[in-house]
């Protein structure tokens, strides 16, 4: 045994380069991870943005005006959404916008918009066989609600 | 003191300590420069995304830019960056009904240059932007409530 212990002796050295690469390539998966975290982030502003916008704005003005009811345009809802997400300048590269109107259990119109997305990782394409993007999505629903004070509007699912 | 009995084990050694070191170093910076951008674009989207909301729910056009001023520096603030760095700036639209106002805030982030790495900057402007609707039906505002035309 007293004469294997010197053998042994600097042996530890060669694995410390390893032990930090090992390290370096955590660090580059947290990384990634806090930006795949960003763009759901981004995704889930967006869709949440949109809806509200779409179902603030999104109404047929001819059935509100002329009729005093309150009916969202499917058209103008999508027209809205897809144009409140294209504002955006955002880490996540947009890929789909889905709006569609609806009434709620309650019997208010509603908005809710779907954002896809994919997200380029950094670090991770210098490690074979890693994925280079993700996909992200979110979904946001926005209600319309009416002043209790103002006059009550007759609200229709058709236009 | 210990003495040196052979020589074993110590070429592979003192060759792997400065490849060691070099990794360790430029890995390390390379991680701390990648993490200052992404929080930095935490923060500018957040504070883009606060100061949009402020500006259309303000009272008036005067006090919707200071709103949105101050809801942007506030969320910079909030993140830890309270240096007015930060360039808040309504970059499109207005106080008008319908109008889409798009808010864009950038933070210059300054980096540690890698040696060997070529084209890298001292300074990464982060920059994120986020749009709201100005209501159409609101109260307080001149105009028709009039959304047709492009959105």
């Amino acid at each position: 045994m007293a004469r294997d212990e010197p053998r042994e002796r600097g042996s530890v050295l060669i694995l410390m380069p390893a032990a930090v690469l090992v390290l370096v390539v955590l660090a580059a998966i947290t990384i990634d991870a806090a930006v795949v975290f960003l763009g759901e982030r981004e995704v889930a502003d967006a869709a949440a943005s949109a809806a509200n916008d779409a179902v603030a704005a999104g109404f047929d003005e001819a059935s509100f005006y002329q009729d005093s009811q309150l009916c969202l345009s499917q058209a103008r809802v999508s027209q809205i959404a897809e144009a409140s997400v294209a504002a955006r300048t955002d880490n996540a590269v947009l890929t789909q916008v889905t709006a569609q109107r609806e009434i709620s259990e309650a019997g208010r119109p509603q908005v809710t918009v779907e954002v896809e997305a994919t997200v380029d990782l950094i670090l991770a394409p210098a490690l074979p066989g890693a994925s280079t993007t993700r996909r992200v999505s979110a979904t946001s629903t926005a209600v319309l609600e009416q002043d209790p004070s103002g006059p009550e509007i007759e609200v229709t699912e058709s236009c | 003191m210990p003495r040196w009995r052979d020589e074993t084990g110590a070429t592979a050694g003192f060759e792997a300590i400065p490849f060691g070191v070099l990794i360790f170093v430029l890995g390390t910076l390379l991680v701390a420069n990648a993490w200052a951008v992404i929080d930095a674009r935490f923060a500018v989207a957040a504070a883009a995304r606060e100061a949009a909301r402020a500006y259309v729910e303000a009272p008036d056009a005067g006090q919707a830019l200071v709103d949105g001023q101050q809801a942007a520096q506030a969320t910079m603030a909030a993140y830890g960056r309270p240096e007015p760095a930060a360039r808040a700036e309504l970059s499109t639209g207005g106080f008008r009904r319908c109008e889409r106002a798009t808010w864009t805030v950038t933070y210059p982030v300054s980096v540690i240059v890698l040696p060997g790495v070529f084209g890298m900057r001292e300074v990464y402007d982060v920059t994120a932007s986020h749009s709201e609707l100005v209501d159409p039906l609101r109260t307080g505002l001149e105009g028709e409530a009039s959304c047709i035309g492009p959105g």
